[in-house]
């Protein structure tokens, strides 16, 4: 019987190596022409608008949220087909990144592409596989810092348009503000940010309660940076920013909260890992500053039950008398490949999408029009307890939100991210001190700043 | 069932070697040999040339190849001036020495195993579970053992006067060998069993031999265990090392590769190069120098196993 | 030192390797508590080895009846997985005889050939293969995956070490009688190599079983999906459901004790008969 067996499996071997072989001369016909045996019926060739047109639309959430926009569109738009290529199936934007690019190389005939920030977007925008969209946007008409709160030009030129909205605020546990006497802060500065954790810090060993949590981001060792209206980046206009006193003032924020010990401890972020879901939700931290996707979640989830009331604050300024709520407006964009060969309709279909049709999402929009007490309602009943979002200090965070232009980051972003940390990683753990971190970094961000010249 | 050491092939005559015989056996070499260099062929050696092109060029793979840009050696010039990258090919050497380390103890451990417990069987899945349970499962155990603040670690060592305690994953100095200890205890299981495979392989009758001329556990096992395992040591330091220079997943999973750089390795900021900052071209140029590197390792080791390995 | 039938040092040495052996375990022990229990406690601290809320059955009911089709996963991976071993230890076992015990031109330069593919990192070659599999139409099928398991060179290399350590006499008297290679490695070398087989299926399966990098690349359809990459279902952009994602990983494991213990049973008895025969 052994016998048998082993036959069998040797055909098989034979019979799919030869499949293999035959097959891989093809290897270097994966151009951008030869597309894929997958989808031979996309863009072959530019139809004329009159034809059917279909679009292929990806994105990394799921299937399920976003078919019924879809839909909606397909019904008003008779003649238009969207596709839809889901990236990632548990709305990961990582994998979905990664995913998309796989497929970009490999040939796939994508149309409409979403990115999840704008460090993805200006990179795509830099390698030149978004095309530029000034001439259908003056086509139609529009001023887009008119339409919309976060302006998406790249060196003059606009690859994509805003979607979802992502400003930075602070979340407050308001149960435990309540039991240190505190009120919910309306204008405040990072001095009385740290003396509010001061104040919420309580108790020793494993079940201490930490006034606030700062993540790994890079946006946390640049806290005193991106609340400012201009130059709120680490690079601006080919300047290197960290040389200054905006970053010099957010390392010492964190030295400070790190040596008082109102801080969860670097060392335990990074080496147990934590989330900023769980310090919070859990009780462990009694602040933290987070961004717009999280309104939602403080009305409680599947896995983080709302056990208190979240009330917020806008993101503190830098100094007493400076106005509190501003902060960098990011979020998701959505571009057009180069290749498509269905601009205009694509345009279209991504105009639409970025006004109205997520509206039908209930997402917080870019879109200037969008109806801020309609978005909150929706918010609330979607949420499990409705009852544990704070909605006075929520409107208040909303309405006076000051979303500051972003300077849409330079296409080497995450590059000076990386090398940023680093740097700020051994001040913080105390390898070493303020200004050798200052001086240091500001010589690696030059360095990269001037290999991508 | 015999072991023996036997001389190499080239010492024995040929079995009346006519031609066509020839022609025979070597058709047969091609056809048990086939399979797998196709498949090495079609999986890996052309995407593997594909790399070794594009180490020359500046491209971004999800641009298409109209803009791929030949750089010549650009790439290999910028390498050796990349602080990041120095850094990961330095800690790639050191983390090299888990090898021997985990190699050793794997090999006590076999023969513990083999003969010396009861119920050796569960000893075998016991120490082979690390290997079987989740990655993650197995990151935050050793991050909560080994927490800075809280952790069993140091709490013990508080308890008999260390002062400072390492922060172990999140102290520059300690958190590289703390990552080359989770490596030997992961891996583990699968040096042992290849061992235990190996131990089994001896025949039972050298050791009663040996026993009847008196000699001591130790002595059996430097005269007859140790020698009749170098093929298995031999291929366990091989691919032991190559798979250090490879590793990748336990870096991104537990550390990535911080904190400061500190554990970065070469594959980690190849893979951060290619997929997270988009310079295909670069990270290709990583790949070819982590190649040659262990190519000429390898075959340093080849051309010394004739010393101590005992076919 | 011997009391009846108890080896005292046998016994003692037992305890060590038990004590120690607790700190291997710890990672199921973890992942096996952590999906007994709601999931604001699995990342309490200190660990509650024992949880003091119990949702074992929530937990499990989620994962195995849940929004995803773990039951098809499931078998999806035990098909891969199963293919892939059986695959990679046919072609890996007569690469490794070709490459001992036959003699042919260019043998030493492409077995130098094979291993020095194995030094490439597999991350290193992932964007060229994918072009390859789109292009070859292996992209999102179970065969692409297989094929990819099932020509690791590891395993070559692995039973090449064994065989080189079998003599070449049982080859010679074999071929006095008039048997070819096909029958000589069938039937001979084949039995002789069974523990080294039996260990390096075993390694095989797991680790098929579970990659998750190979899957999530080269797969698309969700029908296809295998348990690691279904798995991924229980995290999704409001982070990870630990509970759920350990309930899943514990019932995945099961069948890998399955096959390490009967794996490890064949390492044994196939001495045994080699024994005899020898």
């Amino acid at each position: 019987m052994k016998k048998n067996v082993f036959a069998l499996v040797w055909i098989i071997v034979l019979l799919v190596a030869l499949a293999g072989c035959g097959n891989s001369n093809n290897t270097n016909g994966a151009s951008p022409t030869s597309g894929s045996t997958a989808a031979p019926e996309a863009g072959e060739s530019a139809a004329p608008s009159a034809e059917p047109v279909t679009i292929k639309v990806a994105n990394w959430s799921p299937a399920a949220d976003m078919e019924p926009i879809l839909q909606a569109y397909e019904d008003s738009h008779p003649g238009i087909t969207l596709e839809y290529v889901e990236l990632a199936d548990n709305g990961d934007s990582v994998a979905g990144m990664k995913k998309l690019d796989l497929l970009v190389a490999s040939g796939e005939n994508l149309d409409v592409v979403f990115m999840p920030g704008a460090t993805d977007y200006s990179q795509r925008a830099g390698l030149g596989l978004l095309a530029p969209l000034n001439d259908l946007i003056s086509k139609e008409g529009i001023t887009l810092t008119d339409e919309y709160t976060v302006d998406p030009s790249v060196d003059g030129k606009v690859y994509a348009l805003p979607d979802t909205l992502e400003n930075y605020f602070v979340l407050l546990n308001k149960d435990k503000l309540d039991a240190a006497g505190l009120a919910v802060p309306t204008e405040w500065s990072w001095d009385d940010y740290l003396d509010y954790a001061a104040k919420l810090t309580s108790g020793t060993g494993p079940s201490k309660t930490f006034g606030t949590y700062f993540h790994t981001w890079a946006m946390y060792w640049e806290l005193a940076v991106i609340n400012q209206e201009k130059d709120n980046n680490l690079v601006n206009n080919g300047v290197v920013n960290i040389d200054s006193a905006g970053i010099r003032q957010s390392l010492e924020l964190r030295s400070k909260a790190e040596a008082s010990g109102v801080a969860v401890p670097y060392a335990d972020t990074i080496s147990q890992k934590l989330a900023y879901r769980s310090e919070f939700f859990t009780g462990h931290a009694a602040m933290i500053v987070t961004g717009n996707w999280m309104i939602g979640e403080a009305g409680g989830s599947e896995e983080f039950p709302a056990t208190f009331t979240t009330a917020f604050a806008p993101m503190p300024s830098n100094s007493a008398g400076q106005p509190a709520g501003v902060s960098i407006a990011n979020g998701n964009y959505v571009g057009i490949l180069e290749k498509s060969g269905h601009q205009q309709e694509a345009y279209d279909f991504i105009r639409w999408y970025s006004t109205e049709g997520e509206q039908m999402q209930n997402v917080y929009s870019a879109w200037k029009k969008q109806d801020v007490d309609k978005f909150i309602a929706g918010v609330k009943s979607g949420a499990m307890s409705p009852d544990k979002i704070d909605e006075a200090s929520l409107a208040y965070v909303i309405k006076n939100a000051k979303p500051a232009p972003l300077s849409v980051p330079p296409t080497y972003q995450g590059e000076l991210e990386t090398a940023f940390t680093k740097e700020t990683e051994l001040y913080i753990l105390k390898q070493q001190d303020l200004e050798t971190t200052i001086k240091k970094a500001q010589a690696e961000l030059q360095k990269i700043v001037d290999a991508n010249k | 069932m015999k072991t023996s050491v036997t001389l190499p092939q080239s010492h024995q005559t040929p079995t009346a070697g006519s031609k066509k015989r020839k022609r025979i056996e070597a058709g047969m070499g091609y056809f048990f040999t086939g399979p797998m260099l196709l498949g090495v062929l079609v999986f890996t050696l052309i995407p593997m040339i594909f790399s070794f092109m594009l180490s020359f060029t500046k491209w971004s793979f999800v641009t298409g190849f109209d803009k791929i840009r030949w750089s010549g050696l650009d790439n290999f010039r910028q390498l050796f001036q990349d602080e990041v990258f120095l850094k990961s090919l330095g800690n790639n050497f050191i983390m090299l020495l888990a090898v021997p380390v985990g190699m050793a103890i794997a090999l006590i451990l076999g023969v513990i195993i083999t003969s010396h417990v009861y119920a050796p069987g569960a000893f075998k899945v016991i120490y082979f579970m690390p290997q079987i349970s989740s990655v993650v499962a197995v990151a935050v155990v050793w991050q909560v053992l080994f927490h800075p603040s809280y952790g069993p670690v140091n709490g013990f060592l508080s308890a008999i006067g260390v002062d400072n305690p390492p922060k172990w994953l999140a102290d520059p100095t300690y958190a590289l060998p703390s990552v080359m200890l989770l490596m030997i205890w992961i891996d583990l299981g699968v040096s042992l069993i290849i061992y235990i495979a190996g131990i089994k392989n001896i025949p039972a009758d050298l050791y009663e031999a040996a026993t009847i001329d008196g000699a001591s556990k130790l002595a059996q096992f430097r005269s007859i265990t140790f020698p009749l395992l170098t093929p298995t040591t031999f291929f366990l330091l091989v691919t032991g090392i190559i798979g250090n220079f490879k590793s990748f997943a336990l870096v991104k999973v537990l550390t990535d590769g911080g904190p400061a750089n500190s554990t970065s390795v070469v594959v980690y900021d190849m893979y951060q190069t290619a997929f997270v900052d988009l310079q295909t071209g670069y990270a290709s140029s990583m790949v070819m120098i982590l190649f040659v590197i262990v190519l000429a390792i390898t075959g340093l080791q080849w051309l010394g196993q004739r010393y101590w390995v005992n076919y | 030192m011997r009391i009846g039938n108890l080896d005292w040092g046998k016994a003692i040495i037992t305890l060590i390797m038990a004590l120690l052996g607790i700190v291997f375990l710890l990672p199921f022990i973890w992942m096996l508590s952590a999906s007994l229990k709601p999931e604001a406690d699995v990342f309490k601290y200190p660990i509650e080895w024992i949880p003091q809320t119990w949702r074992a059955a929530f937990n499990y009911h989620s994962v195995w009846f849940g929004k995803a089709n773990f039951t098809l996963y499931y078998w999806n991976s035990i098909k891969v997985t199963a293919l892939t071993t059986l695959l990679s230890v046919a072609v890996s076992s007569m690469a490794a005889y070709g490459f001992t015990k036959i003699r042919f031109p260019g043998r030493n330069a492409l077995f130098v050939l094979v291993l020095a593919t194995y030094m490439i990192p597999a991350e290193a070659t992932l964007v060229p293969l994918f072009i390859i599999f789109r292009s070859t139409g292996l992209y999102d099928t179970h065969l692409g995956l297989i094929l990819l398991g099932g020509f690791s060179v590891l395993g070559t290399f692995l039973l090449r070490q064994f065989f080189a350590s079998l003599s070449n006499e049982y080859i010679e008297s074999a071929q006095i009688d008039g048997a070819g290679h096909i029958r000589i490695f069938l039937s001979i070398l084949f039995p002789l190599v069974r523990p080294a087989i039996a260990t390096y299926a075993i390694l095989r399966f797991i680790w098929t079983w579970n990659d998750f990098q190979t899957p999530l690349v080269f797969l698309n359809s969700k029908t296809l999906y295998t348990l690691q990459l279904g798995m991924n279902a229980f995290a999704d952009r409001n982070g990870a459901f630990y509970s759920l994602i350990m309930a899943a990983s514990v019932s995945a494991i099961v069948p890998l004790l399955v096959v390490f213990i009967l794996g490890q049973k064949q390492v044994i008895e196939g001495i045994s008969l080699g024994g005899v025969k020898g």
